[in-house]
């Protein structure tokens, strides 16, 4: 019923749509999995880098250092939250973190409409990307095309730091054990540090890389954060992997959703999370708990 | 460790999707289908409009002083307006610019009607049905306002107009600045509540005949944002340009709010549609546009739609991707008219170079409308004065000359059609038709 193209396209679209929010997503399951904070700022972080990214390339039609200056300021940001407020709370419940994050991403959307004002915007692509490409005979956006490179890419970097990296075993024994990583003589909260300043700046280069698809608008943090949230539950707490398979399930349902059932495609994506979570109660790559 | 995590993370999830309800409540507004309709009402009541209004105004002694026995609004000192409009939330790029050109209107008159000074309480609608409901029976209950005007949100209009009617302690008229619903003309009209704005039908339903005898276009693929608004502007354009003899080859309703529309636009492209018809306002029209020029060649496809899409609040963000955009509306900045040029300038030099769009005219005719109505009653502000003195009331707008309809209590407005051009790398809405005083209810 459908062409081959058609197909090919609807696919392109999907996978470009879920390595979008694989990105937006990276950065939360990095920090919930290494801290345990569920950071609700998450979206605000992804905000703020997007409307930095904004500002940069308006003032210097540069996207590429946008997308080096914003993860910059939103990871400074990050250092001054963890090390002046999140730090004091982590002997403290899990609620506690919980409610001061949702704090700050109050103030974040309110911090954000005083500099830039309620107005929609929209980030230019690169130079040379807002046209089309030819692929196998279809016309297709570039920047699209560049955002299932950029996406594929950091996916590839972030698990080569991950897994080959002196710093990711590290991260990865600090998911397992804590405590006994501090045994080992390991500065546990300079590697907590590091690690909520790395997902503050994640967040803001996803915000950045969006910014030309998704745009710029009041909102955008908790709808965001929703998405984010829903990926990270899908593909399993606290693991990249999850987050990776788990942004590209949530892409190809949604979008294979509006083309074959448009009249339930809002809510197509809860619809996967729930079954996703009757199966496996812990998501795609979670850890089975014992 | 992980297992207490999971516990908060439901709710969060629960959190979180609650709040965004809240922000994206236009979508689950039960909206009134769009009436079918047959062709658009020549039924100018003007010539009963004098009557009315003098009627009233003779009146006015005996309405002011009932007020007074009632203790409820007074007579004397400041006449208290409560304005309410989306000042944040999704909504403010809308709510802003409306409150702007509300407040406006009242400085140009030095806050000043029927002899009396203009108080203004403004509270904030926040994109939210509840939120507006809450201001309005605050203002009238708490401040004791004596006329209500703005919201933003159908819902939020509808639910204060039942409040007035059933549950107000004291009757006050509302002035809608914003909401479009058809059966405010009709059905649910009221006695309290008259419109600046326009009604859905109104910009859409002439675009039906003008697409297929003027534009030659016969076959048009429908997209509209799934929300009470969305299927009353594109249902009464496809309604008028089937009459007409055009064809719908299919429809698409994109969530309220979307951001992404590959899919959407990829069926569309291999659709043999001439022409889509389009409305998403907001950042959904932003990044509908701007995907739609990226993924169709609008030279194979044209794009057409309600005036929304391309509105000034969406031009900048939009960029040369809105250009060839062929839409309709009841105002574009660039209109050539005294009181427009006028306007353009005294807007922009108020506030930073923004160039008004629809919303902005919306709360200037609003406090236009109010303003006048008080000077003719000479500072009554009873509903029943009010609305005589309103109803059949004439001006020059920037939008062109309007009338307020004493049939529909509603706005009689120029339409026009506009094409989104390229000016030196700009995107600017030139008008190239205009359809003279269309009422604002189209007969089924």
């Amino acid at each position: 019923m459908f062409s081959f193209d058609f197909l090919f396209v609807q696919v392109l679209n999907g996978v470009g749509y879920g390595l979008l929010i694989f990105l937006l997503a990276a950065g939360l399951t990095l920090i919930f999995g290494m801290m345990d904070v569920i950071n609700l700022a998450h979206g605000s972080f992804y905000m703020v880098g997007a409307y930095v990214g904004f500002s940069m390339v308006s003032r210097t039609h540069n996207f590429w250092l946008a997308l080096v200056v914003a993860p910059i300021v939103v990871g400074a940001v990050g250092l001054v939250i963890e090390t002046g407020l999140l730090r004091r709370l982590y002997r403290r419940v899990q609620l506690d973190q919980v409610i001061l994050t949702f704090g700050l991403a109050y103030m974040a959307t309110d911090i954000v409409k005083w500099i830039w004002g309620p107005d929609v915007r929209s980030i230019d692509p690169p130079a040379g990307m807002d046209g089309g490409t030819d692929v196998l005979g279809n016309f297709y956006p570039t920047y699209r095309l560049a955002v299932i490179g950029i996406g594929i890419v950091i996916a590839l970097l972030l698990w080569f730091l991950q897994r080959r990296t002196r710093i990711g075993s590290i991260i990865r024994a600090g998911v397992a054990d804590k405590e006994m990583v501090s045994g080992l003589g390991i500065n546990v909260g300079l590697v907590f540090s590091g690690v909520f300043v790395f997902g503050a700046a994640l967040a803001a280069l996803s915000g950045v890389v969006a910014g030309p698809i998704l745009g710029l608008y009041q909102g955008m943090d908790s709808d965001t954060l929703i998405i984010a949230l829903i990926v990270v539950v899908v593909g399993g707490l606290g693991t990249l992997t999850g987050a990776f398979w788990g942004g590209l399930l949530i892409g190809i349902a949604d979008t294979f959703g509006k083309v074959l059932i448009p009249e339930f495609s809002l809510f197509l994506t809860f619809a996967v999370m729930v079954v996703v979570l009757l199966v496996r109660p812990t998501g795609l790559f979670g850890r089975r708990l014992a | 460790m992980k297992m207490k995590a999971l516990t908060p993370l439901g709710g969060l999830l629960c959190l979180a999707l609650a709040a965004c309800g809240g922000s994206s409540a236009p979508a689950s507004s039960a909206a009134a289908p769009a009436s079918a309709a047959a062709k658009p009402s020549t039924a100018a009541a003007s010539a009963s409009a004098k009557p009315a209004a003098s009627g009233a105004a003779s009146a006015k002694p005996a309405a002011s002083g009932a007020a007074a026995a009632s203790g409820a609004a007074s007579s004397s000192g400041p006449i208290k307006i409560g304005w309410v409009s989306s000042l944040t939330g999704a909504l403010a790029p809308a709510g802003k610019p409306m409150d702007n050109g509300f407040k406006m209107y009242l400085a140009e008159v030095s806050n000043k009607a029927g002899g009396r000074d203009i108080q203004v309480i403004t509270e904030d609608e926040a994109s939210n049905p509840k939120d507006g409901l809450d201001k309005v029976k605050k203002l009238v209950e708490q401040d004791k306002v004596d006329i209500l005007a703005g919201l933003i949100l159908t819902p939020s209009t509808y639910a204060s107009i039942d409040y007035i009617e059933k549950q107000a302690p004291r009757k006050v008229l509302l002035v809608g600045t914003n909401a479009g619903a058809n059966d405010m003309d009709t059905t649910k009209k009221s006695d309290y509540f008259v419109r600046t704005a326009f009604s859905n039908a109104q910009a859409n339903y002439p675009m039906g005949d003008y697409v297929f005898n003027t534009l030659k276009i016969s076959k048009v693929y429908d997209t509209y944002s799934d929300f009470a608004a969305g299927p009353e502007k594109v249902e009464t354009f496809a309604a008028g340009f089937k009459k007409a003899g055009g064809t719908i080859v299919g429809t698409e309703k994109p969530p309220f709010p979307s951001t992404d529309f590959a899919a959407f636009l990829t069926k569309i492209k291999a659709s043999d549609a001439q022409a889509t018809y389009n409305f998403e306002p907001g950042n959904d029209g932003v990044q509908f546009t701007k995907q739609y020029a990226q993924f169709i060649d609008k030279n194979k496809i044209k794009y057409l739609g309600a005036g929304d899409n391309v509105d000034e609040s969406n031009l900048p963000a939009e960029g040369t991707s809105a250009v060839g955009a062929i839409t309709s509306l009841h105002y574009y900045s660039t209109l050539d008219n005294p009181e427009n040029k006028k306007f353009v300038d005294s807007y922009k030099s108020k506030f930073g170079g923004e160039v008004p769009g629809s919303f902005a005219v919306q709360g200037y005719d609003g406090a236009r409308l109010i303003v006048d109505a008080l000077n003719k009653t000479n500072g009554n502000a009873d509903p029943k004065a009010l609305m005589g003195a309103m109803l059949g009331a004439k001006w020059n707008s920037p939008r062109g000359p309007v009338s307020i309809s004493p049939e529909f209590h509603d706005i009689v407005q120029n339409i026009y059609v506009a094409e989104t051009q390229n000016q030196n790398g700009k995107p600017v809405n030139v008008v190239t038709k205009t359809f003279e005083q269309v009422q604002p209810y189209i007969a089924s």
